[in-house]
């Protein structure tokens, strides 16, 4: 009796095999994939020399770049590249948070929203480094362009979150204002922005985290920062120079890093 | 057969745990233990299967020196020895009869938990372990869409299919509203009578322990107060393990 | 006015009716603000920040649009392949670099009380490491392995992983680990325990950290041709000196809509898997 009970529920026992078949299916498509794309080159004796040389490079700096204060030297070129990510998210928070309002539901009507968000989404999966060059360009080579690129691109960015955000609120409170007939600007300024404050600046932080760290491959194209100077160590093989701007690089990221994650949890906490 | 000996543990903040506790409980026992919170009733349940070391003493199961055991022959003691938990410790995002599967887990090996390939024999035992305790028909259903009273079912049936010679339980009906608390404390009774199965159970409410347990054994500040027959326990000797008068919260139903 | 410009920097003090003298809070924010002021004053100089010339030039940039668009269709054979390299090398290296960074980042997790030493002595390496842009990682291994897609994939993997062990980790020490304690407490291993009782939770997580570096990388692996690590990168690059505008409008317009539609499938992926 209670042996045939067991027996149906067993029979009840969702099959693995069709997890294993997506599996294996997935599994095929990667190797397929690598084996379309992929040409495997040899390690040439060359290229071991080369990464070797490096890797020492890496472990003895050039002191000379280091210690170097002029527009040549480590520290001015870590500043700048600073400067860069740090204007470009200001900006781009400046910008974003009208263009927020605009897309969410919440705040504007559906046509504004599709208009906006459409813009957004187009300028945010716009290639940074066409942004680049075109800024370049229109303002001559250097960190100003690299400042422009940074903040077309962290506006598309911080945007979408603050969007994001805007549609994660509380309704509550918009409504009551709704309800006392409040107009768009007093529901905005009363009910939305308190609640949206912290949410805001925490996706800033992290933002002017990517942002650094990006600003540091600018120089590819010629719109200012370290990138420049690293592409041109590695071209002439000067790994002494290339190691030194690499930690210059590590020491700027990391500052920022820990900063921005302190601040942000001291903002979560709060809440 | 459960031994402790001038069993001691001091945890590493300098709070004592356990002091000088020396008990012995036999196979098929029925035992609860009871005190205020913080009186050492979890460490005391918890070093049985040296989730807590102890820091003094001897400590032996079925004559196996505990404080010895690590690494494989750990993993091998621990087999007999099923632990069920006041927040049922289930894996939430995973069906009832998988989490019954895990305490099948030791003995499998590897490969077969990773492709997730139970044997049948496994797969069997874990519904009647369901069946059991009543919720077979639960078996294909998410963990986290069951009460509270059927996840501890889960729980317990996680337990039996471990096929365990001791049930250590800490507060397993604590979350438990009165009624779902009666039925689970019923199938503790039942596994112990009818699977001699020896259960040792931290209780913090003194009507359930008393009405269940064949035994009391009762704990403060780390020292056994109170050791004897739930039958010869007095107003005075709750006095003496409380250290006041009873309140309210120590009751599941009315107070009397 | 001057009193009202004062109390930014100092608090009020009410007494109230019986007695009680109250005191504002101090905000932090005047001070916050200025700080942010000087900032970016600083910050505008060492760029040359120059709105003037922006205004003045500004046109240059919509010339440039101008000329890309309409675009040259038919030079769409010509960029297939490398526009196909540059989505499967994105594919490729964030599934195995995600796929290495699972096992890593468990190790990594507090919650099993590895081996202190190591453990932290790992994440300072990774930390190191995830500090460094993607093309840092493109530029060394190119010395290596040579130009191509598989020296792009390796730098996309490898940047993958950094970000999505410090992703798991931190999530990983975030979970329930009761499941965890009763399994252990069965006589199970280590490694059981975590498939059993971790994995289950942390999986929807994991797959969604996949999307989310999977768009994150078809974005940047478009710069990687430019070092020579394969992909659209290498056209773009030719395609502008060349000053064959119209072409470069085609490769734009491929690999902006191409982010969009990832980001579509992606965001689709994740509300699915928001429940696993």
């Amino acid at each position: 009796m209670s042996n045939d009970r067991i027996d149906n529920k067993l029979k009840e026992y969702p099959s693995v095999w069709v997890k294993f078949a997506v599996m294996a299916v997935f599994i095929l498509i990667m190797i397929f994939l690598g084996k379309i794309t992929l040409q495997f080159n040899e390690i040439t004796e060359l290229g071991v020399r080369l990464i070797k040389g490096a890797l020492y490079g890496l472990i003895t700096p050039s002191w000379e770049t280091i210690i170097d204060l002029s527009k040549n030297g480590l520290l001015y070129m870590v500043l700048e590249t600073f400067a860069i990510g740090f204007l470009g998210t200001i900006i781009g928070a400046v910008l974003s948070i009208p263009l927020a309002f605009l897309c969410s539901h919440r705040t504007a009507p559906r046509w504004v929203n599709v208009i906006f968000i459409t813009l957004v989404t187009v300028v945010r999966s716009f290639p940074t480094i066409m942004i680049a060059i075109m800024f370049v360009k229109t303002v001559g080579s250097g960190p100003f362009a690299g400042v422009l690129t940074m903040s077309i691109g962290s506006t598309g960015m911080i945007t979408k979150m603050t969007m994001e955000a805007i549609e994660d609120l509380d309704n509550g409170v918009v409504e009551a204002l709704d309800a006392s007939g409040c107009n768009a600007f007093t529901k905005i300024r009363l009910g939305i922005l308190p609640q949206l404050s912290a949410a805001m600046l925490s996706n800033i932080l992290y933002r002017l985290d990517i942002n650094v760290k990006n600003a540091s491959i600018l120089g590819l194209v010629g719109a200012g920062g370290i990138g420049a100077a690293l592409i041109v160590g590695i071209e002439y093989r000067k790994w002494n120079d290339v190691g030194a701007l690499l930690w210059g690089i590590v020491i700027l990221v990391l500052i920022i890093e820990l900063v921005s994650t302190k601040i942000r949890k001291s903002i979560s906490s709060k809440d | 057969m459960i031994k402790l000996e001038h069993v001691s543990k001091v945890y590493g903040n300098g709070t004592k745990g356990l002091d000088d506790v020396s008990l012995e409980i036999q196979n098929g026992e029925f035992v609860a233990i009871i005190g205020l919170s913080g009186a050492g009733k979890s460490t005391l349940i918890r070093t049985i299967n040296k989730m807590i070391d102890i820091t003094d003493g001897s400590l032996t199961v079925d004559g196996v020196d505990v404080s010895t055991l690590k690494g494989k022959s750990l993993r091998k003691f621990r087999r007999k020895i099923g632990m069920v938990f006041q927040s049922f410790n289930l894996v939430t995002k995973v069906s009832v009869i998988n989490n019954v599967l895990t305490a099948r887990a030791a003995d499998m090996s590897f490969l077969r938990i990773f492709l997730g390939l139970y044997k049948k024999t496994d797969k069997v035992k874990a519904l009647e372990a369901l069946d059991k305790v009543g919720i077979l028909d639960k078996a294909y259903i998410r963990a986290d869409q069951l009460s509270g009273g059927q996840q501890q079912r889960v729980a317990l049936a996680r337990t039996l299919a471990q096929d365990p010679e001791i049930i250590l339980a800490d507060e397993p009906v604590a979350a438990l509203d009165p009624v779902m608390a009666e039925t689970v404390m019923d199938d503790f009774k039942r596994i112990n009578k009818e699977m001699g199965i020896t259960v040792l159970i931290n209780i913090h409410h003194v009507d359930l322990a008393l009405q269940y347990a064949d035994r009391i054994i009762g704990i403060k500040a780390g020292k056994i107060v109170y050791d004897g027959p739930s039958s010869a326990i007095t107003e005075d000797t709750l006095q003496t393990i409380y250290g006041r008068k009873l309140t309210d919260d120590e009751f599941m139903k009315e107070k009397k | 006015m001057f009193d009202d410009l004062i109390h930014v920097f100092v608090p009020r003090t009410y007494k109230l009716s019986n007695g009680k003298i109250v005191k504002e809070k101090v905000s932090k924010s005047p001070y916050i603000i200025i700080i942010l002021i000087l900032m970016v004053i600083g910050c505008g100089k060492i760029v040359g920040f120059n709105f003037s010339q922006l205004i003045k030039r500004g046109h240059f940039f919509f010339d440039m649009l101008k000329k890309m668009f309409p675009c040259n269709w038919s030079y769409w054979p010509m960029m297939k392949k490398a526009m196909l390299d540059t989505i499967i090398m994105s594919i490729l290296g964030s599934v195995i670099g995600c796929v290495v960074a699972l096992p890593v980042s468990f190790f990594l997790s507090a919650n099993f009380k590895i081996s202190k030493v190591i453990t932290v002595s790992s994440r300072i390496v990774i930390t190191l490491f995830r500090t460094l842009p993607i093309m840092v990682f493109a530029c060394f291994f190119q010395l290596l392995f040579g130009m191509g897609t598989f020296t792009g994939t390796l730098a996309i993997s490898v940047f993958t992983f950094t970000i999505c062990t410090k992703m798991m980790y931190e999530y990983i020490e975030t979970v329930d680990m009761g499941a965890y304690e009763a399994i252990q407490s069965t006589g199970a291993s280590r490694i059981k325990c975590i498939w059993t009782s971790i994995w289950p939770q942390v999986k929807g997580y994991f797959f969604s950290t996949v999307l989310l570096t999977l768009e994150t990388n078809v974005k940047s692996a478009s710069i990687l041709g430019y070092v020579g690590a394969g992909g659209i990168g290498i056209v773009l690059d030719s395609q502008l000196s060349l000053r064959k505008y119209s072409n470069l409008g085609l490769v734009v317009l491929v690999m902006t809509l191409t982010v969009v539609a990832l980001e579509f499938l992606a965001r689709y992926g994740r509300r699915k898997l928001s429940d696993v």
